[in-house]
């Protein structure tokens, strides 16, 4: 078993009840573990919903945790994953000042190599969409940040797929 | 038919069968108490909404139903708190119902409003706020199932004041509210029976260790049956006494920081440990590293999330105790055990070599001597003992003989100090008809005993024997022996006089200067109505051995007082 850290999904199919999100946190939380991201969303059955966790762990803990996360009654079904070996995607919105001469063309040149896409373009401002995988998502930022400065950013947090 | 939220649970209680609660009122629960006035329903009424808890905890011990206990908002629903956490961590089944402020006045720290659900999501099983009359026949019927299936463990339910007196069209069904919980017992995996009863039946030192979980799911027919089979010596934890007979010449008592010396080498020595029902608590197993060590272990338990958890493990069965050991049985008729003469034998040596010196002659107030001698009046089968927590709970897991099931109650988990009083009332209510004894300490029983005054006023009598050492005992212990004797917030000074404390309640208080008149008191006791408080003192320099200092493995068992 390996008993390295890294980044793991935590998926569960949960009953979309005032509580669950609660219960399932305080036992993650109960091992001192961090919380990276979380993605919450209705699925394609009424009152199921879906939840996403991104931790940073072994697979020991892990395995602990989802033994624990299933005793849960508003739990439907857990499973776990180490992120890599998982079909993952996330969003993100950066807002980007342009003030300073060939930024903006810096800025256009990125979004096209990373196939981010320009929401809204004002004088002074520049907000992009960006979807990748997490890696992805994050080099895209730090590509940004060389360029310009970032005034606001918001990251959906990963949701996943089995392969 | 419109009928109210409160007539609505009291029904539902009825439904599953609830005879009898423990409680205390409050504004936020007065529509319950009103519609229990109609109903014949026993309440029985409190001193400390902690005491209700555990009387319900001790009411499910000994009867192995589920214990009601009911508070109102706010401060009674937080005085729950302990008694929900000790039957948490024991898995003792308690439905506990909270009066809460009127629905629209949740959130804006309205008069006696607190987020009890906040405050006891970790420490129950699972717990509900009903929001609406017509949930209450699906959500009672829910908490009682999970309450009392698979692992039992607390559960809670939130009631706002207004919902109990809404009026509504209420349907009475069977259905659960929950898609995530299955109360059926996880499916055996046979294959893994088979191989574990072929390296039982290969095994040259096997050995059982039973834990509580063979009590709850009702085991302990076939855990005997299965160790004379094996002809295999059975440990047990603090919370599995009573799952085998322990005066059984299997039996060698309880393992761990103070268990028996001789059953810790015996898990040092095997090479097969059967585990049932047990979680591997690391008073239980010393080291979890060093934990039998070379053997190849085997573990029963109900609930997926121990395997592995604390001692790992090289053959996991999940499933219900019972069912698997019916299993075992089975495959183990087709199969032939070896001799274990030798194993028997060796366990035999261990025993002489460390009860040796233990069994002199006692006629002075000694915690063993007072012990023992319960085992000698008290019958078997007629007779439950519940404790408190410390030294006085510790010498009646060493000392005392649990020779059934659910005669034996203490807090193991959570080590709550006043458990033992207010359980003993529990285990009372439910089994009238046997003796019930509290082993406490005076630290423990200060900590709950102003519920003497429900003893007596709704007509419970128990017994309680205080091994009275004027000192928080085991801490003085510990301090004894890993602060150099630094004692420090220990000294209880004799305080109160627990005679006259049990007579200002109107009980009997008595203090016996020698064995001869304690067996005196005890024999009056036992044929008392009222509950009578014994107290005997014994000197504060009384110690617990075997000890395994904590953080040490079994195996660093110090059988007696180190010299220094
Ligand atoms: C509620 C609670 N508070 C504190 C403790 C810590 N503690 C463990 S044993 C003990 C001393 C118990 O003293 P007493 O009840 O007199 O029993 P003795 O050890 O003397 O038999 C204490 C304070 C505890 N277990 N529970």
């Amino acid at each position: 078993m390996s008993q390295k850290a890294e980044p793991r999904i935590l998926v569960m199919i949960v009953e979309d009840k005032p509580g669950v999100l609660y219960k399932v946190s305080s036992i993650i939380r109960r091992r001192g573990i961090n919380i990276d991201a979380i993605s919450v969303a209705t699925t394609t059955e009424p009152g199921i919903s879906k939840m996403t966790f991104l931790v940073n762990t072994d697979e020991a803990t892990i395995e602990q945790l989802t033994r624990q996360i299933e005793k849960v009654p508003t739990v439907i079904s857990v499973g776990s994953s180490p992120l890599r070996n998982l079909y993952s995607k996330e969003l993100a919105l950066v807002k980007v000042n342009v003030s300073k001469p060939g930024e903006r063309e810096a800025l256009h040149t990125l979004v096209a190599k990373f196939n981010a896409r320009i929401i809204e373009e004002k004088a002074f401002t520049l907000t992009i969409e960006v979807v990748g995988s997490p890696e992805e998502v994050s080099a895209f930022i730090n590509e940004v940040k060389v360029i310009a400065e970032i005034v606001d950013l918001s990251r959906s947090g990963p949701i996943a797929l089995s392969r | 038919m419109l009928i109210s939220g409160a007539e609505a649970i009291v029904r539902s209680l009825k439904r599953e069968g609830v005879k009898v609660i423990f409680g205390i009122p409050g504004g936020a629960v007065l529509p319950l108490y009103d519609a229990l006035y109609d109903s014949d329903i026993r309440h029985i009424l409190g001193r400390h909404e902690q005491c209700v808890a555990h009387m319900a905890d001790g009411y499910a011990r000994a009867s192995g139903k589920p214990g009601v206990c009911i508070a109102t908002s706010g401060p009674g629903a937080t005085n729950l708190v302990t008694g929900l956490a000790t039957a948490y961590m024991d898995s003792s089944p308690v439905v506990a119902l909270t009066g809460q402020v009127a629905r629209h006045m949740i959130g804006r720290d309205a008069f006696q409003e607190a987020d009890i659900i906040g405050i006891v999501t970790p420490i129950t099983k699972y717990c509900f706020q009903i929001t609406s009359a017509k949930e209450i026949p699906k959500v009672f019927k829910t908490a009682f199932i999970i309450a009392s299936t698979r692992r039992p463990g607390p559960v809670l339910i939130d009631i706002p004041v207004d919902v109990q007196r809404e009026q509504a069209e209420i349907v009475f069904t069977d259905e659960l509210d929950t898609k995530g919980y299955d109360p059926n017992p996880p499916r055996v995996d046979i294959d893994k029976v088979k191989k574990a009863a072929e390296v039982l039946a290969e095994a040259e030192r096997p050995l059982i260790l039973s834990g509580g979980g063979v009590i709850s799911s009702g085991a302990h027919v076939e855990l005997l049956t299965l160790a004379e089979m094996l002809s295999a010596p059975v440990v047990t934890s603090l919370m599995g006494k009573g799952s085998i007979p322990e005066d059984h010449p299997l039996c060698l008592g309880m393992i761990g920081m103070h268990g028996k010396a001789y059953a810790n080498y015996a898990v040092v020595e095997c090479d097969v440990l059967l585990a049932i029902g047990t979680r591997f608590a690391d008073r239980t197993t010393g080291k979890f590293d060093e934990f039998a060590k070379g053997a190849y272990k085997i573990h029963v338990d109900i609930d997926l999330a121990e395997i592995n958890k604390n001692v790992r493990v090289d053959l996991p069965i999940v499933g219900d105790a019972k069912e698997v050991l019916r299993l075992l049985i089975k495959e183990l008729k087709k199969r032939k055990s070896k001799s274990r003469d030798a194993w028997l034998n060796r366990i035999k040596e261990l025993r002489s070599a460390f009860e040796q010196g233990v069994e002199e002659q006692q006629t002075a107030l000694k915690p063993s001597s007072v012990i023992k001698l319960l085992n000698k009046l008290l019958e078997p089968g007629k007779s439950i003992v519940t404790t408190g927590v410390g030294q006085n709970q510790m010498w009646s897991a060493l000392h005392y003989l649990a020779r059934a099931p659910r005669s034996f109650i203490t807090s193991g988990g959570l080590g709550t100090m006043g458990f033992g009083f207010p359980a003993a009332l529990g285990a009372k209510v439910a089994c009238p008809d046997k003796v019930v004894v509290d082993i406490d300490g005076d630290g423990s029983f200060l900590m709950t005993e102003q519920d003497l005054a429900t003893s007596v006023t709704e007509g419970i009598p128990v017994i309680v024997v205080i091994l009275n050492n004027s000192s928080l005992g085991m801490v003085r212990q510990w301090q004894h022996l890993m602060y150099k004797r630094r004692f420090i917030a220990i000294d209880l000074r004799g305080v109160p006089d627990f005679v006259k404390l049990a007579q200002a309640y109107g009980a009997e208080g008595v203090r016996p200067g020698s064995l001869e008149e304690l067996e005196k008191a005890l024999k009056e006791a036992m044929k008392c109505e009222v509950t009578t408080v014994i107290d005997v003192n014994i000197s504060p320099e009384e110690r617990v051995f075997p000890m395994v200092l904590p953080g040490r493995a079994l195996h660093e068992v110090l059988a007696s007082e180190p010299k220094s």
